[in-house]
Protein backbone atom coordinates (compact mmCIF):
# COMPACT_ATOMS: atom_id res chain seq x y z
CA UNK A 1 0.00 0.00 0.00
CA UNK A 2 1.10 3.55 -0.69
CA UNK A 3 1.59 5.84 2.27
CA UNK A 4 -0.63 8.92 2.19
CA UNK A 5 0.87 10.59 5.24
CA UNK A 6 4.37 10.40 6.57
CA UNK A 7 5.97 11.78 9.74
CA UNK A 8 9.76 11.63 9.42
CA UNK A 9 11.66 12.27 12.68
CA UNK A 10 9.41 15.17 13.61
CA UNK A 11 10.28 17.45 16.53
CA UNK A 12 8.11 20.33 17.59
CA UNK A 13 8.79 23.07 20.12
CA UNK A 14 6.33 25.62 21.43
CA UNK A 15 7.70 29.11 21.97
CA UNK A 16 6.40 31.55 24.53
CA UNK A 17 7.89 34.50 26.36
CA UNK A 18 8.51 32.28 29.38
CA UNK A 19 10.57 29.86 27.30
CA UNK A 20 10.51 26.88 25.05
CA UNK A 21 8.56 23.65 25.52
CA UNK A 22 9.31 20.48 23.64
CA UNK A 23 5.93 19.11 22.57
CA UNK A 24 6.88 16.35 20.13
CA UNK A 25 10.09 14.37 20.14
CA UNK A 26 11.21 12.27 17.24
CA UNK A 27 7.82 11.17 15.90
CA UNK A 28 8.04 8.87 12.89
CA UNK A 29 4.83 7.45 11.53
CA UNK A 30 3.48 6.19 8.26
CA UNK A 31 -0.20 6.07 7.39
CA UNK A 32 -1.45 4.10 4.41
CA UNK A 33 -4.27 4.99 2.10
CA UNK A 34 -7.60 3.87 3.52
CA UNK A 35 -6.15 3.24 6.96
CA UNK A 36 -7.91 4.36 10.13
CA UNK A 37 -5.42 5.45 12.78
CA UNK A 38 -6.29 6.43 16.33
CA UNK A 39 -3.89 8.44 18.45
CA UNK A 40 -4.25 8.07 22.20
CA UNK A 41 -2.20 9.50 25.02
CA UNK A 42 -2.38 11.31 28.33
CA UNK A 43 -4.17 14.66 28.15
CA UNK A 44 -1.99 17.55 27.08
CA UNK A 45 0.56 15.26 25.45
CA UNK A 46 0.41 16.96 22.07
CA UNK A 47 -2.26 15.03 20.18
CA UNK A 48 -3.77 18.19 18.80
CA UNK A 49 -0.28 19.45 17.90
CA UNK A 50 0.03 16.43 15.61
CA UNK A 51 -3.24 17.34 13.88
CA UNK A 52 -2.09 20.95 13.46
CA UNK A 53 1.15 19.73 11.88
CA UNK A 54 -0.78 17.54 9.44
CA UNK A 55 -3.01 20.42 8.41
CA UNK A 56 -0.03 22.72 7.96
CA UNK A 57 -1.14 25.27 10.57
CA UNK A 58 2.08 24.52 12.44
CA UNK A 59 5.44 23.75 10.91
CA UNK A 60 7.71 21.13 12.48
CA UNK A 61 10.81 22.47 14.27
CA UNK A 62 12.73 19.75 12.52
CA UNK A 63 11.87 16.68 10.47
CA UNK A 64 9.26 16.36 7.75
CA UNK A 65 5.52 15.96 7.51
CA UNK A 66 4.59 14.71 4.05
CA UNK A 67 1.08 14.46 2.67
CA UNK A 68 1.01 12.51 -0.58
CA UNK A 69 4.79 12.94 -0.68
CA UNK A 70 4.63 16.73 -0.43
CA UNK A 71 5.25 19.14 2.42
CA UNK A 72 1.94 20.50 3.63
CA UNK A 73 1.54 24.25 3.52
CA UNK A 74 -2.17 24.80 3.93
CA UNK A 75 -5.02 22.71 5.27
CA UNK A 76 -6.57 22.17 1.85
CA UNK A 77 -7.86 18.72 0.91
CA UNK A 78 -8.17 17.75 4.55
CA UNK A 79 -11.57 17.13 6.11
CA UNK A 80 -12.13 18.12 9.72
CA UNK A 81 -14.47 16.92 12.40
CA UNK A 82 -14.32 18.74 15.72
CA UNK A 83 -15.70 18.19 19.18
CA UNK A 84 -18.51 20.55 18.34
CA UNK A 85 -20.15 20.11 14.95
CA UNK A 86 -19.39 23.72 13.88
CA UNK A 87 -22.40 23.83 11.59
CA UNK A 88 -23.32 27.38 10.58
CA UNK A 89 -26.50 28.24 12.44
CA UNK A 90 -27.67 30.69 9.79
CA UNK A 91 -27.57 28.11 7.01
CA UNK A 92 -30.01 25.28 6.41
CA UNK A 93 -28.65 21.72 6.44
CA UNK A 94 -28.45 21.67 2.65
CA UNK A 95 -26.64 25.02 2.59
CA UNK A 96 -24.24 23.76 5.27
CA UNK A 97 -23.43 20.63 3.29
CA UNK A 98 -22.98 22.72 0.14
CA UNK A 99 -20.45 25.05 1.78
CA UNK A 100 -17.40 23.29 0.37
CA UNK A 101 -18.68 23.39 -3.21
CA UNK A 102 -19.52 27.07 -2.83
CA UNK A 103 -16.00 27.84 -1.68
CA UNK A 104 -14.31 25.96 -4.50
CA UNK A 105 -16.93 27.43 -6.90
CA UNK A 106 -17.49 23.87 -8.08
CA UNK A 107 -20.65 23.90 -10.17
CA UNK A 108 -20.08 20.66 -12.08
CA UNK A 109 -22.94 18.21 -12.37
CA UNK A 110 -20.66 15.47 -11.05
CA UNK A 111 -20.16 17.25 -7.72
CA UNK A 112 -23.85 18.06 -7.43
CA UNK A 113 -24.70 14.42 -8.04
CA UNK A 114 -22.14 13.30 -5.46
CA UNK A 115 -23.59 15.74 -2.92
CA UNK A 116 -27.13 14.54 -3.58
CA UNK A 117 -26.08 10.90 -3.41
CA UNK A 118 -24.45 11.49 0.00
CA UNK A 119 -27.57 13.26 1.23
CA UNK A 120 -29.79 10.41 0.08
CA UNK A 121 -27.49 7.62 1.20
CA UNK A 122 -27.05 8.93 4.71
CA UNK A 123 -30.64 9.92 5.39
CA UNK A 124 -30.48 13.69 5.31
CA UNK A 125 -33.20 14.10 2.68
CA UNK A 126 -35.92 14.90 5.21
CA UNK A 127 -33.72 17.40 7.05
CA UNK A 128 -32.43 19.28 4.02
CA UNK A 129 -34.38 22.44 4.71
CA UNK A 130 -34.14 22.35 8.48
CA UNK A 131 -31.71 24.46 10.49
CA UNK A 132 -28.99 23.01 12.75
CA UNK A 133 -30.77 23.91 16.01
CA UNK A 134 -33.69 21.72 14.95
CA UNK A 135 -31.49 18.58 14.85
CA UNK A 136 -30.19 16.30 17.60
CA UNK A 137 -26.50 16.32 18.53
CA UNK A 138 -25.85 12.98 16.82
CA UNK A 139 -27.57 14.06 13.64
CA UNK A 140 -25.60 17.29 13.61
CA UNK A 141 -22.31 15.37 13.79
CA UNK A 142 -23.47 13.27 10.87
CA UNK A 143 -24.18 16.43 8.88
CA UNK A 144 -20.74 17.74 9.85
CA UNK A 145 -19.14 14.57 8.47
CA UNK A 146 -21.13 14.70 5.22
CA UNK A 147 -20.13 18.36 4.84
CA UNK A 148 -16.44 17.43 4.89
CA UNK A 149 -16.93 14.44 2.58
CA UNK A 150 -18.53 16.60 -0.14
CA UNK A 151 -15.18 18.17 -1.03
CA UNK A 152 -13.59 14.70 -1.35
CA UNK A 153 -10.71 15.21 1.10
CA UNK A 154 -7.69 12.89 0.93
CA UNK A 155 -7.57 12.69 4.68
CA UNK A 156 -10.05 13.05 7.54
CA UNK A 157 -8.90 14.48 10.85
CA UNK A 158 -11.21 13.65 13.73
CA UNK A 159 -10.40 15.76 16.79
CA UNK A 160 -12.37 14.10 19.62
CA UNK A 161 -15.58 14.38 17.63
CA UNK A 162 -17.63 12.34 20.08
CA UNK A 163 -16.60 13.79 23.43
CA UNK A 164 -19.33 16.44 23.47
CA UNK A 165 -22.10 13.87 22.96
CA UNK A 166 -23.99 12.29 25.84
CA UNK A 167 -23.35 8.64 26.63
CA UNK A 168 -26.52 7.28 25.01
CA UNK A 169 -26.06 8.90 21.61
CA UNK A 170 -22.33 8.44 21.61
CA UNK A 171 -22.21 4.74 20.73
CA UNK A 172 -24.68 5.10 17.88
CA UNK A 173 -22.83 8.12 16.48
CA UNK A 174 -19.52 6.24 16.71
CA UNK A 175 -21.08 3.37 14.72
CA UNK A 176 -22.60 5.82 12.30
CA UNK A 177 -19.40 7.74 11.62
CA UNK A 178 -17.26 4.59 11.42
CA UNK A 179 -19.66 3.03 8.90
CA UNK A 180 -19.77 6.12 6.71
CA UNK A 181 -15.96 6.46 6.73
CA UNK A 182 -15.57 2.79 5.85
CA UNK A 183 -18.14 3.05 3.04
CA UNK A 184 -16.41 6.05 1.54
CA UNK A 185 -13.01 4.42 2.11
CA UNK A 186 -11.37 7.50 3.63
CA UNK A 187 -8.00 7.62 5.33
CA UNK A 188 -8.69 8.92 8.83
CA UNK A 189 -6.85 10.01 11.93
CA UNK A 190 -8.77 10.04 15.18
CA UNK A 191 -7.47 11.80 18.24
CA UNK A 192 -9.17 10.69 21.44
CA UNK A 193 -8.67 9.97 25.12
CA UNK A 194 -11.29 7.23 25.02
CA UNK A 195 -9.54 3.87 24.59
CA UNK A 196 -12.67 1.90 23.70
CA UNK A 197 -13.51 4.42 21.01
CA UNK A 198 -9.99 4.16 19.60
CA UNK A 199 -9.83 0.33 19.59
CA UNK A 200 -13.35 -0.13 18.22
CA UNK A 201 -12.91 2.32 15.34
CA UNK A 202 -9.29 2.11 14.22
CA UNK A 203 -7.06 -0.29 12.28
CA UNK A 204 -4.04 1.01 14.15
CA UNK A 205 -3.75 2.58 17.61
CA UNK A 206 -0.75 4.81 18.31
CA UNK A 207 0.05 5.30 22.00
CA UNK A 208 1.92 8.47 22.90
CA UNK A 209 3.88 9.24 26.07
CA UNK A 210 3.46 12.30 28.22
CA UNK A 211 4.98 15.56 27.03
CA UNK A 212 7.42 15.66 25.35
CA UNK A 213 5.43 13.17 23.32
CA UNK A 214 7.17 10.24 21.72
CA UNK A 215 5.58 7.16 20.22
CA UNK A 216 5.32 4.62 22.99
CA UNK A 217 3.92 1.76 21.02
CA UNK A 218 1.87 1.04 17.90
CA UNK A 219 -0.88 -1.57 18.09
CA UNK A 220 -2.43 -3.18 15.02
CA UNK A 221 -6.02 -4.12 15.72
CA UNK A 222 -6.48 -7.71 14.45
CA UNK A 223 -10.29 -7.56 14.38
CA UNK A 224 -10.57 -4.12 12.80
CA UNK A 225 -12.43 -5.38 9.73
CA UNK A 226 -14.99 -7.36 11.68
CA UNK A 227 -18.13 -5.25 11.77
CA UNK A 228 -18.96 -1.88 13.22
CA UNK A 229 -17.57 -0.53 16.52
CA UNK A 230 -20.44 -1.95 18.63
CA UNK A 231 -19.87 -5.42 17.21
CA UNK A 232 -16.12 -5.15 17.62
CA UNK A 233 -16.56 -4.29 21.28
CA UNK A 234 -18.13 -7.72 21.75
CA UNK A 235 -15.07 -9.45 20.26
CA UNK A 236 -13.41 -11.71 22.86
CA UNK A 237 -10.02 -10.11 22.18
CA UNK A 238 -11.34 -6.58 22.70
CA UNK A 239 -10.98 -6.46 26.47
CA UNK A 240 -7.62 -8.19 26.37
CA UNK A 241 -6.27 -5.65 23.94
CA UNK A 242 -7.80 -2.80 25.87
CA UNK A 243 -6.05 -3.95 29.06
CA UNK A 244 -2.79 -4.25 27.20
CA UNK A 245 -3.01 -0.71 25.81
CA UNK A 246 -4.22 0.58 29.15
CA UNK A 247 -1.11 -0.87 30.75
CA UNK A 248 1.08 0.92 28.23
CA UNK A 249 -0.62 4.22 29.00
CA UNK A 250 -0.39 3.81 32.77
CA UNK A 251 3.10 2.44 32.69
CA UNK A 252 4.05 5.69 31.09
CA UNK A 253 2.44 7.65 33.95
CA UNK A 254 4.64 5.83 36.45
CA UNK A 255 7.81 6.67 34.59
CA UNK A 256 7.18 10.39 34.90
CA UNK B 1 -53.98 28.29 20.37
CA UNK B 2 -56.63 26.71 18.13
CA UNK B 3 -55.99 23.34 19.71
CA UNK B 4 -56.92 24.50 23.24
CA UNK B 5 -59.65 21.82 23.35
CA UNK B 6 -56.97 19.11 23.44
CA UNK B 7 -55.21 20.52 26.49
CA UNK B 8 -55.61 18.98 29.92
CA UNK B 9 -57.33 20.95 32.67
CA UNK B 10 -54.01 21.45 34.39
CA UNK B 11 -52.47 22.88 31.27
CA UNK B 12 -55.47 25.16 30.67
CA UNK B 13 -55.12 26.44 34.23
CA UNK B 14 -51.46 27.11 33.66
CA UNK B 15 -52.20 28.94 30.41
CA UNK B 16 -54.90 31.02 32.12
CA UNK B 17 -52.61 31.90 34.99
CA UNK B 18 -49.92 32.94 32.56
CA UNK B 19 -52.30 35.06 30.54
CA UNK B 20 -53.78 36.71 33.64
CA UNK B 21 -50.33 37.60 34.86
CA UNK B 22 -49.46 39.14 31.50
CA UNK B 23 -52.69 41.17 31.52
CA UNK B 24 -52.14 42.44 35.05
CA UNK B 25 -48.58 43.51 34.21
CA UNK B 26 -49.85 45.46 31.19
CA UNK B 27 -52.61 47.07 33.28
CA UNK B 28 -50.05 48.15 35.89
CA UNK B 29 -47.79 49.59 33.20
CA UNK B 30 -50.58 51.75 31.83
CA UNK B 31 -51.86 52.60 35.30
CA UNK B 32 -48.51 54.07 36.33
CA UNK B 33 -48.48 56.31 33.26
CA UNK B 34 -52.09 57.42 33.67
CA UNK B 35 -51.76 58.06 37.42
CA UNK B 36 -48.57 60.02 36.86
CA UNK B 37 -50.14 62.21 34.18
CA UNK B 38 -53.33 62.68 36.22
CA UNK B 39 -51.42 63.59 39.40
CA UNK B 40 -49.26 66.01 37.46
CA UNK B 41 -52.34 67.71 35.99
CA UNK B 42 -54.23 67.81 39.31
CA UNK B 43 -51.23 69.02 41.27
CA UNK B 44 -50.78 71.76 38.69
CA UNK B 45 -54.39 72.92 38.64
CA UNK B 46 -54.70 72.86 42.46
CA UNK B 47 -51.51 74.87 42.82
CA UNK B 48 -49.52 72.15 44.70
CA UNK B 49 -46.65 72.67 42.29
CA UNK B 50 -45.42 75.73 40.50
CA UNK B 51 -46.63 75.20 36.95
CA UNK B 52 -44.31 77.89 35.70
CA UNK B 53 -41.38 75.53 36.17
CA UNK B 54 -43.10 72.12 36.00
CA UNK B 55 -45.75 72.79 33.34
CA UNK B 56 -48.79 70.46 33.15
CA UNK B 57 -49.83 67.75 30.66
CA UNK B 58 -52.54 69.95 29.21
CA UNK B 59 -50.10 72.82 28.70
CA UNK B 60 -47.61 70.43 27.12
CA UNK B 61 -50.30 69.28 24.69
CA UNK B 62 -51.27 72.86 23.98
CA UNK B 63 -47.65 73.67 23.34
CA UNK B 64 -47.31 70.81 20.85
CA UNK B 65 -50.54 71.98 19.19
CA UNK B 66 -49.17 75.54 18.96
CA UNK B 67 -46.06 74.23 17.21
CA UNK B 68 -48.31 72.33 14.83
CA UNK B 69 -50.54 75.38 14.23
CA UNK B 70 -47.62 77.61 13.37
CA UNK B 71 -46.40 74.92 10.99
CA UNK B 72 -42.99 74.28 12.61
CA UNK B 73 -43.70 71.04 14.53
CA UNK B 74 -42.72 68.69 11.73
CA UNK B 75 -39.92 70.99 10.64
CA UNK B 76 -38.19 70.68 14.03
CA UNK B 77 -38.93 66.97 14.32
CA UNK B 78 -37.71 66.44 10.76
CA UNK B 79 -34.40 68.24 11.36
CA UNK B 80 -33.62 66.27 14.51
CA UNK B 81 -34.72 63.00 12.95
CA UNK B 82 -32.58 63.62 9.87
CA UNK B 83 -29.51 64.43 11.98
CA UNK B 84 -30.05 61.40 14.17
CA UNK B 85 -30.63 58.95 11.35
CA UNK B 86 -27.69 60.27 9.31
CA UNK B 87 -25.40 60.19 12.36
CA UNK B 88 -26.58 56.69 13.22
CA UNK B 89 -26.14 55.33 9.68
CA UNK B 90 -22.79 56.98 8.97
CA UNK B 91 -21.30 55.88 12.31
CA UNK B 92 -22.63 52.32 12.06
CA UNK B 93 -21.61 51.74 8.45
CA UNK B 94 -18.25 53.50 8.64
CA UNK B 95 -17.48 51.94 12.04
CA UNK B 96 -18.26 48.44 10.78
CA UNK B 97 -16.17 49.05 7.69
CA UNK B 98 -13.17 50.17 9.76
CA UNK B 99 -13.67 47.16 12.02
CA UNK B 100 -13.50 44.90 8.93
CA UNK B 101 -10.19 46.51 7.90
CA UNK B 102 -8.79 46.06 11.40
CA UNK B 103 -9.94 42.42 11.42
CA UNK B 104 -8.23 41.92 8.09
CA UNK B 105 -4.82 43.23 9.14
CA UNK B 106 -3.50 42.09 12.49
CA UNK B 107 -0.50 44.42 12.17
CA UNK B 108 -2.69 47.49 11.59
CA UNK B 109 -4.83 46.38 14.54
CA UNK B 110 -1.81 46.24 16.81
CA UNK B 111 -0.43 49.57 15.59
CA UNK B 112 -3.72 51.43 16.02
CA UNK B 113 -4.68 49.80 19.32
CA UNK B 114 -3.38 52.57 21.66
CA UNK B 115 -5.02 55.27 19.53
CA UNK B 116 -8.37 53.54 19.70
CA UNK B 117 -8.03 53.11 23.47
CA UNK B 118 -7.27 56.81 23.93
CA UNK B 119 -10.07 57.93 21.59
CA UNK B 120 -12.46 55.64 23.42
CA UNK B 121 -11.67 57.08 26.82
CA UNK B 122 -11.80 60.68 25.58
CA UNK B 123 -15.16 62.36 26.25
CA UNK B 124 -15.94 63.10 22.61
CA UNK B 125 -18.08 66.09 23.49
CA UNK B 126 -14.86 67.92 24.39
CA UNK B 127 -14.13 68.04 20.67
CA UNK B 128 -17.46 69.78 19.98
CA UNK B 129 -16.13 73.37 19.85
CA UNK B 130 -13.22 72.28 17.63
CA UNK B 131 -15.54 70.54 15.21
CA UNK B 132 -17.77 73.60 14.97
CA UNK B 133 -14.74 75.75 14.14
CA UNK B 134 -13.37 73.26 11.66
CA UNK B 135 -16.47 72.34 9.68
CA UNK B 136 -18.74 75.25 10.46
CA UNK B 137 -21.79 75.85 12.61
CA UNK B 138 -24.75 73.96 11.26
CA UNK B 139 -26.20 70.56 10.67
CA UNK B 140 -22.88 69.11 9.47
CA UNK B 141 -21.32 69.76 12.89
CA UNK B 142 -24.21 68.15 14.72
CA UNK B 143 -23.97 65.04 12.55
CA UNK B 144 -20.19 65.00 13.02
CA UNK B 145 -20.53 65.13 16.82
CA UNK B 146 -23.10 62.35 16.68
CA UNK B 147 -20.81 60.21 14.48
CA UNK B 148 -17.84 60.89 16.74
CA UNK B 149 -19.72 59.74 19.82
CA UNK B 150 -20.85 56.51 18.14
CA UNK B 151 -18.04 55.45 15.89
CA UNK B 152 -15.28 54.45 18.31
CA UNK B 153 -17.51 52.18 20.34
CA UNK B 154 -18.94 50.74 17.11
CA UNK B 155 -15.44 49.91 15.87
CA UNK B 156 -14.44 48.28 19.16
CA UNK B 157 -17.64 46.25 19.53
CA UNK B 158 -17.70 45.07 15.92
CA UNK B 159 -14.02 44.17 15.93
CA UNK B 160 -14.44 42.09 19.10
CA UNK B 161 -17.45 40.56 17.49
CA UNK B 162 -15.39 39.52 14.44
CA UNK B 163 -12.48 38.25 16.53
CA UNK B 164 -14.79 36.11 18.67
CA UNK B 165 -15.55 33.90 15.68
CA UNK B 166 -14.72 30.27 16.43
CA UNK B 167 -11.17 29.39 15.34
CA UNK B 168 -12.31 25.90 14.37
CA UNK B 169 -14.86 27.35 11.96
CA UNK B 170 -12.09 29.39 10.32
CA UNK B 171 -9.91 26.28 10.09
CA UNK B 172 -12.83 24.41 8.55
CA UNK B 173 -13.24 27.11 5.90
CA UNK B 174 -9.52 27.05 5.17
CA UNK B 175 -9.49 23.29 4.87
CA UNK B 176 -12.11 23.68 2.15
CA UNK B 177 -9.75 26.07 0.37
CA UNK B 178 -11.46 29.35 1.33
CA UNK B 179 -9.58 32.60 0.80
CA UNK B 180 -9.81 35.52 3.19
CA UNK B 181 -12.67 37.17 1.27
CA UNK B 182 -14.73 34.00 1.47
CA UNK B 183 -13.97 33.63 5.18
CA UNK B 184 -15.12 37.23 5.66
CA UNK B 185 -18.32 37.03 3.66
CA UNK B 186 -19.40 33.47 4.33
CA UNK B 187 -18.35 33.18 7.97
CA UNK B 188 -17.21 36.30 9.84
CA UNK B 189 -19.97 38.68 8.72
CA UNK B 190 -22.93 36.28 9.01
CA UNK B 191 -21.79 35.04 12.40
CA UNK B 192 -21.41 38.64 13.61
CA UNK B 193 -25.04 39.55 12.86
CA UNK B 194 -26.38 39.01 16.42
CA UNK B 195 -23.54 41.20 17.71
CA UNK B 196 -24.28 43.73 14.99
CA UNK B 197 -27.88 43.94 16.16
CA UNK B 198 -26.80 44.69 19.74
CA UNK B 199 -24.49 47.40 18.39
CA UNK B 200 -27.47 48.83 16.49
CA UNK B 201 -29.53 48.84 19.68
CA UNK B 202 -26.84 50.71 21.60
CA UNK B 203 -26.28 53.12 18.70
CA UNK B 204 -29.97 53.95 18.38
CA UNK B 205 -29.96 55.31 21.93
CA UNK B 206 -26.54 56.93 21.65
CA UNK B 207 -27.35 58.67 18.35
CA UNK B 208 -30.09 60.66 20.10
CA UNK B 209 -27.59 61.67 22.78
CA UNK B 210 -25.15 62.78 20.08
CA UNK B 211 -27.71 64.77 18.15
CA UNK B 212 -29.20 66.56 21.15
CA UNK B 213 -25.76 67.44 22.53
CA UNK B 214 -24.85 68.71 19.07
CA UNK B 215 -28.00 70.79 18.94
CA UNK B 216 -27.27 72.20 22.39
CA UNK B 217 -23.90 73.40 21.14
CA UNK B 218 -24.88 74.73 17.76
CA UNK B 219 -28.27 74.80 16.09
CA UNK B 220 -31.07 76.97 14.79
CA UNK B 221 -33.68 74.24 14.54
CA UNK B 222 -34.58 70.84 15.94
CA UNK B 223 -35.93 69.49 19.21
CA UNK B 224 -32.65 70.08 21.05
CA UNK B 225 -32.78 73.68 19.83
CA UNK B 226 -36.35 74.03 21.15
CA UNK B 227 -35.23 72.70 24.54
CA UNK B 228 -32.36 75.18 24.79
CA UNK B 229 -34.45 78.04 23.43
CA UNK B 230 -37.38 77.21 25.71
CA UNK B 231 -35.20 77.10 28.81
CA UNK B 232 -33.54 80.41 27.93
CA UNK B 233 -36.83 82.28 27.56
CA UNK B 234 -38.40 80.28 30.43
CA UNK B 235 -41.03 78.65 28.23
CA UNK B 236 -40.90 75.39 30.13
CA UNK B 237 -44.04 74.11 28.43
CA UNK B 238 -41.99 74.05 25.27
CA UNK B 239 -39.06 72.28 27.01
CA UNK B 240 -41.37 69.60 28.38
CA UNK B 241 -43.17 69.21 25.06
CA UNK B 242 -39.89 68.73 23.16
CA UNK B 243 -38.61 66.24 25.72
CA UNK B 244 -41.76 64.17 25.43
CA UNK B 245 -41.58 64.25 21.64
CA UNK B 246 -37.97 63.02 21.90
CA UNK B 247 -39.10 60.21 24.17
CA UNK B 248 -41.69 59.07 21.64
CA UNK B 249 -39.34 59.30 18.63
CA UNK B 250 -36.48 57.44 20.37
CA UNK B 251 -38.85 54.67 21.44
CA UNK B 252 -40.18 54.25 17.90
CA UNK B 253 -36.65 53.98 16.51
CA UNK B 254 -35.72 51.42 19.18
CA UNK B 255 -38.84 49.39 18.40
CA UNK B 256 -37.91 49.36 14.71
CA UNK B 257 -34.48 47.90 15.55
CA UNK B 258 -36.11 45.31 17.83
CA UNK B 259 -38.39 44.36 14.97
CA UNK B 260 -35.39 43.98 12.68
CA UNK B 261 -33.78 41.78 15.33
CA UNK B 262 -36.79 39.46 15.39
CA UNK B 263 -36.77 39.10 11.61
CA UNK B 264 -33.01 38.61 11.24
CA UNK B 265 -32.46 36.26 14.17
CA UNK B 266 -35.32 33.92 13.34
CA UNK B 267 -33.05 30.93 12.89
CA UNK B 268 -30.52 31.40 15.68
Amino acid sequence: MEPILEFDKVFFNYHSTSGETVALQNISLCIDKGEFVAIVGPSGCGKTTILSLISGILKPSSGKVLLNGETVSNPRSIGYMFQRDQLFSWRSILQNVKLGLEITKDKTQESKDYLNSLIDKYGLTDFKNKYPHELSGGMRQRVALIRTLVTKPNLLLLDEPFSALDYQTRQSVVDDVATIIKNENKTSILVTHDLEEAISMADTVVVLTKRPATIKKIFKIPFSKQGNPSQKKKNPNFTKLKNEIWKELNNNEEVH
Amino acid sequence: MKKSIDYSIEHKKWLNKRRNKKISVTICQFAILIIFIALWEIAGSLGWINTFITSTPSRVLASIYNLYESGVLFYHIGITLLETILGFLIATILGTFIAIILWWSETLRKILDPYIVVLNSLPKIALGPLIIIWIGAGMQSIIAICVLILIIITIISMLNNFLECDKEKILLMRSMGANKFQILFKLILPSAIPGFISVLKINVGMSWVGTIIGEYLVSSAGLGYLIVYGSQVFKLDLVMASTILLCVLASIMYLLVSLLEKIVLKHR
